[in-house]
């Protein structure tokens, strides 16, 4: 079973998402505006010469030139992580980055992804800010992207676990973190099989790794590791200095690792 | 709070196109489209002559014959690359999950141990739209001193009707790379600046026609002026503008708006290529041959959805 959106585009739904946070964020915080967006997607807008962040950017009112990045499939997101931050580090201006991933899937893709996966319809939208106080504030982002994989032959679909260890070894690494010592584990939602694997060979504790439910809207490509975030943080109460690990992959070869931690003392339920 | 980090001093180090070699006329166009001898008139009085036609090549296939002949003309070994970004117009140029163009690139070109993703949404603009992440990217990742972007797109055989943007330019099917070098002492990108005008989203209307921009030369005019602020230098200070072929009479517009003389827009290929999707700057860059050292160029592109970009390099 996947979820399929039959009446929203793709730009409405990440439109309604990006509404639905800004609006939530708005009761809680005095919220800065947004400065810049950022679209993740893999699949096509119906109407082929739209173009989605620019309509984020025109029915929001808010941020400089917007874009999208792609074509790591599941790794889009954390990408987005590392250029929004690299984009704060690097202009003053630059305070808030909102991104945005959404997926529905039509014709010409197909929704199976040979025996691995299934793709599904859905948006998550996730709001960035330098220099926050309060929240979970990302220690180590990394992405890696091999040409090809390990072996002889060249397939359609590949997961390099190998190279998926070793970004999960090296992010824990750079913050500093033993992997046993990580709080809640959010693996892509490709395949359980692969998620309790990944586990079990970095060292992550398979009692905090967070496997979801995957069969109830098939898997979200560029919108999983938002939208598996949202649901975790729906469904605790963080401590401060707790973390959450979340690992995606793309189907041919491409992995991301982000390492979030906890500061401060109020969690905000958007 | 931490101060900002400078972006890096990029160097726009090379730049290599691949056009197909076949050429379509704007009357050959008009007629195989169905469309008037009057409008083939316009377009070439309006300096849109021809066109590079794909027949059958994939925006992947233009974009490894593009970044191959780069790195052969550069003689940079493929390892020595830290970065590929591919920027598009078209959303359709790339290929379907689970398939990945610039994947597919990337493999192709033996750039074993890059980081490479896409940038898109910004149509024309994307390759400067790169080249800002990339230069954000590199500030906070040492490790990457050398990048290239490579923009490919073509119109695909069932929308051959759409090549014309009114009656202003042909598109072109093409490919350019770029090669951007960490502190490199030539050809320094000085400033970069991007606007977009969230009005035209769409991009097109329900005829698929691009929608009309009431605010076109004070977009594209403040967008190339807030380029020149930003990199510190007055409009006589620029040598030569390498624009986009869209529009050569509004360009003509543009150079007086900005104060810069006539004879510095560069316009041989206007007519020669096409317009050539987010290319057209970078191939006028590769052959303009005026870059004398320490003078500056002016490189400009907007595109559908209302985007504008513009650069300023030093020789």
């Amino acid at each position: 079973m996947v979820a399929v959106e039959r009446k929203l585009m793709l730009s409405d739904m990440a439109l309604h998402v990006a509404r639905g946070l800004l609006t939530a964020l708005d009761q809680h915080v005095a919220a800065e505006p947004v400065n810049q967006i950022i679209v993740c997607q893999g699949s096509f807008e119906h109407d082929l010469t739209s173009s989605c962040a620019c309509r984020l950017h025109c029915e929001l009112g808010q941020g400089k030139a917007p874009f999208a990045l792609g074509q790591l499939q599941g790794a889009s997101f954390v990408m987005a992580l590392k250029v929004a931050a690299a984009l704060m580090a690097t202009d003053a201006q630059t305070r808030t980055v909102l991104i945005v991933a959404t997926e529905r899937w039509r014709r010409p893709f197909h929704r199976s992804i040979g025996a691995l996966t299934a793709l599904g319809d859905g948006a998550a939208a996730v709001l960035v800010q330098a220099g926050a106080e309060t929240g979970w504030v990302a220690r180590a982002l990394t992405v890696r992207t091999p040409a090809a994989p390990p072996g002889v032959g060249h397939p359609l679909v590949w997961i390099d676990a190998a190279t998926l260890v070793s970004v999960i070894e090296e992010t824990c690494m750079q913050a500093g973190v033993s992997p046993a010592a990580i709080d809640w584990v959010l693996p892509a939602r490709l395949n359980r099989r692969l998620a309790c694997d990944i586990s079990s060979r970095c060292g992550l504790s398979s009692a905090r790794t967070v496997l979801g439910d995957v069969g109830s809207t098939g898997y979200l490509c560029t919108a999983d590791t938002p939208v598996s975030l949202d649901k975790l943080l729906c469904a605790i109460r963080p401590r401060a200095g707790q973390y959450i690990l979340a690992w995606s992959a793309g189907f041919q070869g491409q992995v991301a690792c982000a390492l979030l931690q906890f500061h401060g003392d109020e969690h905000v339920r958007t | 709070m931490c101060a900002p980090k400078h972006p890096p001093v990029l160097a726009l180090s090379g730049v290599a196109y691949c056009l197909p070699d076949k050429i379509v006329d704007a009357h050959a166009w008009a007629a195989r489209c169905g469309q008037t001898a009057l409008r083939a008139a316009a377009l070439r009085d309006n300096g849109a002559r021809c066109f590079h036609d794909a027949a059958g090549e994939s925006p992947a296939d233009l974009a490894i014959r593009a970044v191959r002949t780069l790195l052969a003309d550069t003689r940079v070994p493929p390892d020595s690359i830290n970065a590929l970004v591919y920027a598009h117009t078209i959303q359709s140029s790339v290929i379907a999950p689970p398939a990945s163009t610039v994947q597919q690139i990337q493999f192709a070109a033996g750039l074993d141990a890059v980081l490479a993703f896409s940038v898109a949404q910004q149509n024309c603009v994307s390759p400067f739209v790169g080249i800002h992440a990339l230069r954000a990217l590199m500030s906070q990742n040492g490790s990457i001193t050398r990048a290239i972007i490579v923009c490919a797109d073509l119109i695909g055989t069932g929308c051959d009707h759409l090549r014309a943007i009114q009656n202003l330019a042909l598109h072109s099917d093409g490919a350019c790379a770029l090669l951007l070098e960490r502190g490199g002492t030539r050809n320094r990108i000085e400033s970069l600046y991007l606007y977009t005008d969230g009005r035209f989203f769409r991009g097109t209307d329900d005829d698929a026609q691009p929608v009309p921009d009431d605010r076109y030369y004070w977009s594209a005019f403040t967008t190339m002026r807030a380029a020149l602020r930003q990199a510190d230098v007055h409009a006589d200070q620029i040598t030569c503008v390498l624009p986009h072929h869209v529009n050569l009479p509004g360009w003509r517009r543009l150079m007086a708006m900005l104060s810069i003389a006539q004879n510095r827009l560069f316009t041989r290929n206007f007519a020669r290529i096409g317009h050539v999707f987010g290319a057209d700057p970078f191939i006028n860059f590769h052959d303009c041959e005026d870059k004398v050292a320490g003078e500056r160029s002016l490189l400009f592109s907007s595109g559908l959805a209302g985007c504008f970009g513009a650069m300023v390099v030093r020789h």
